[in-house]
């Protein structure tokens, strides 16, 4: 999909970027119609424990509470707004206004954004994070590790592999270099999608999104 | 988030690239999923067909060192043999790049290797050995094709008849098996659009347009044929009729055919235009001997179009491999009979022109090109039945500088001399895709 006229901004001004992300004409094909395809399962979901913006304790499965779930891995200090953590952001964001009109779906699907940077961002770190994002009325939830020790196990579980730039000294510069993956897990847990950031189209995310929805009707 | 990774001691710059519309350019012809080298490669990993009497007569993976600032540059550095000679043929990186896919054509076999724990030194993680009985009857595991935490490998042929009709299998980055996609027929077109052709439901690469939603794929030939000797085969008039005329579009997120393309000759490999509205990708028939160009319409309506001769036709040259510049203006196209790699200027993709061509050898097959297109790579063995024999049967990797207009000698590895086997594709490798650097001279293991 084409995004054009993207520059790397400062994270205040994500919510601009968010309109850009936009259906795509230039699309050969449309998104699929939800339930016409298969998503087979590509594992499962790991837990672990996170840490919320208020500094609570919880797991990701206790998170996940039975609902959709979309999953990123970001960190706070990622500016690259063509290519990187802020594009999932502005494409979540882009996913709550194509849902607007559909409460159901979004009293059933939750996002989760947890940060690979647990040094710098700390829960109170996240809140300023969070607090800078229109969530467009999705169920949102921003937060962190409390140590590397902590966040490790859960990277390795997700195959979400980090490098950590260094300057010529051999210092860290504060910028980590990753694949971006977004994760679609089912209401029992299971890895349903992956995305990466050229994939990570929001007709395409609906269309799953809605897909794993009429899998299990609402109660 | 692209980061070119520089570390010190000068090892390659590497692009965490994450957005396909916004990358430029076998670092050219991988998948756009994945993380790429944009630097100096420190690996080229040379998945090997092994030769009975030579060596181990097995199966490796071949380990080159491709920096000029490495002592071991142009050598050898490390061979890990896997059991048996499987037509060890192509192979493909993981999205992250942590894992090299090879498979062999005959066995089925597919072997993981772990190239990031020590790039100088893969090691064997894993080997599936149930490819058709998981698939439901696919054969020849041939394209390994990174997409998000997957990979999709295109099949040549199928467990019953052992002909080409064959089907797309998709894995885990971890090796479970997850789904088998069947190329469309003249029986079941699964939905798709065909053209005037037969539907022959064969297959061989795969490529992806994410941008558009689209994967293309092209088409071969079957285990009955390609296992059969060159010579035998190509007087064989009935199985000369049993080769590809086809490409397929699919529908890339639901994985459904949409249209069958009639591109007579055997289609093989694919390449894709990475550059943000060019909507077009190439292919070569090996039969036919012509570059044909798959390509949107102003209404949206897929195309594909012979646009260039390549050399002689009528001398059969047997166009095998070609790969892309990361600039979408020039397409190397490597021919098997006469062993010349042409350059063709694509800038209009249209009407390609020839402009430039040398024998690399008496035989040819793979070509891979760095980012930057300064560095280029042969190799030359196409199938363990359809090398030439005696004196022609040349194997070897060689490398050259291009500045452009013409190819200068690097370095070359003779691959029977080092009793090493039929060397095939080749992969880059790179320290810095990991945050390590090259050991230094005392041993200085430093962010490894």
């Amino acid at each position: 999909m084409r995004r054009r006229g993207w520059l790397t901004l400062p994270l205040a001004g994500w919510l601009a970027l968010a309109g850009s992300v936009s259906a795509d004409e230039s699309r050969a094909f449309p998104a699929p119609e939800p339930g016409s395809y298969a998503l087979p399962p590509l594992g499962v979901a790991a837990d672990g424990e996170v840490l919320q913006t208020d500094g609570r304790a919880t797991t990701l499965r206790a998170l996940r509470a039975g609902k959709v779930v979309l999953l990123a891995f970001s960190y706070a200090g990622c500016t690259d707004a063509t290519e990187g953590c802020p594009l999932a952001t502005a494409v979540f964001h882009r996913v709550g206004r194509m849902l607007a009109d559909d409460t159901e779906a979004r009293a059933r699907l939750r996002v989760l954004t947890l940060s690979f940077d647990p040094l710098r961002d700390t829960p109170e770190a996240m809140a300023r994070f969070a607090a800078g994002v229109a969530r467009d009325g999705l169920d949102w939830h921003f937060l962190t590790t409390a140590s590397p020790s902590a966040l490790d196990p859960i990277l390795a579980d997700y195959g979400q592999a980090l490098v950590r730039e260094r300057d010529a000294e051999g210092r860290e510069t504060g910028a980590i270099a990753h694949v971006l993956r977004v994760f679609l897990i089912d209401t029992t847990g299971r890895i349903r999608n992956e995305y990466s950031a050229a994939f990570l189209d929001p007709d395409l995310v609906v269309a799953d999104v809605r897909t794993l929805l009429l899998e299990q009707p609402a109660p | 988030m692209k980061i070119r990774v520089a570390l010190s001691g000068g090892c390659a710059a590497v692009a965490m690239l994450l957005c396909a519309a916004a990358i430029r350019a076998d670092e050219t012809c991988m998948s756009p999923y994945m993380a790429k080298i944009v630097g100096q490669e420190d690996f080229i990993y040379v998945w090997t067909l092994g030769v009975e009497g030579l060596g181990d007569g097995r199966d490796k993976l071949v380990t080159v060192d491709a920096n000029p600032a490495s002592p071991g540059y142009g050598k050898v550095v490390h061979s890990l043999s896997v059991d048996g000679r499987n037509e060890a043929h192509h192979s493909g990186l993981t999205d992250d790049r942590r894992h090299l896919w090879a498979g062999g054509l005959d066995s089925s076999r597919i072997f993981v290797f772990d190239i990031h724990s020590d790039p100088a030194r893969p090691k064997l993680a894993r080997t599936i050995d149930d490819f058709a009985k998981s698939s439901g009857g696919v054969v020849g595991p041939h394209t390994h094709y990174a997409l998000p935490g997957r990979m999709l490998l295109t099949g040549l042929s199928n467990d019953r008849d052992r002909g080409g009709r064959t089907a797309l299998v998709e894995y885990t980055n971890d090796g479970r098996y997850l789904a088998t996609h069947w190329m469309p027929t003249d029986e079941d077109l699964r939905g798709a659009r065909k053209s005037a052709g037969a539907a022959d439901g064969y297959g061989y690469d795969a490529r992806a347009l994410p941008r558009l939603n689209a994967l293309i794929t092209s088409s071969f030939t079957g285990h009955a044929n390609y296992m059969r000797r060159l010579p035998e085969l190509m007087a064989d008039a009935d199985a000369m009729k049993r080769f590809g005329n086809t490409v397929v579009v699919w529908n890339l997120h639901a994985r459904k055919p949409m249209q069958v393309l009639d591109v007579p000759g055997a289609p093989l490999e694919i390449r894709c235009a990475w550059g943000g509205t060019r909507d077009w990708c190439f292919t070569s028939t090996a039969l036919t001997s012509k570059l044909w160009l798959i390509h949107a319409d102003a209404k949206g309506v897929w195309q594909a179009s012979a646009v260039a001769d390549i050399g002689d036709p009528a001398s059969v040259p047997l166009p095998v491999d070609i790969s892309i510049s990361a600039d979408d203006t020039r397409l190397w196209v490597d021919s098997f009979m006469d062993g010349k790699a042409r350059l063709f200027d694509i800038s209009d993709p249209h009407h390609p022109v020839q402009i430039y061509e040398k024998v690399i050898g008496k035989q040819l097959n793979m070509v891979s090109q760095s980012w930057d297109g300064k560095r280029v790579y042969f190799t030359s063995s196409l199938l363990a039945n359809w090398d030439k024999t005696g004196d022609d049967d040349e194997q070897f990797l060689r490398a050259f500088r291009f500045d452009g207009k013409q190819l200068t000698p690097a370095f070359a590895i003779d691959f029977t001399k080092e009793k090493l086997g039929r060397p095939h594709q080749m992969r880059f490798g790179s320290y810095a895709l990991y945050g390590q650097t090259r050991p230094g001279p005392a041993g200085d293991l430093a962010a490894r």
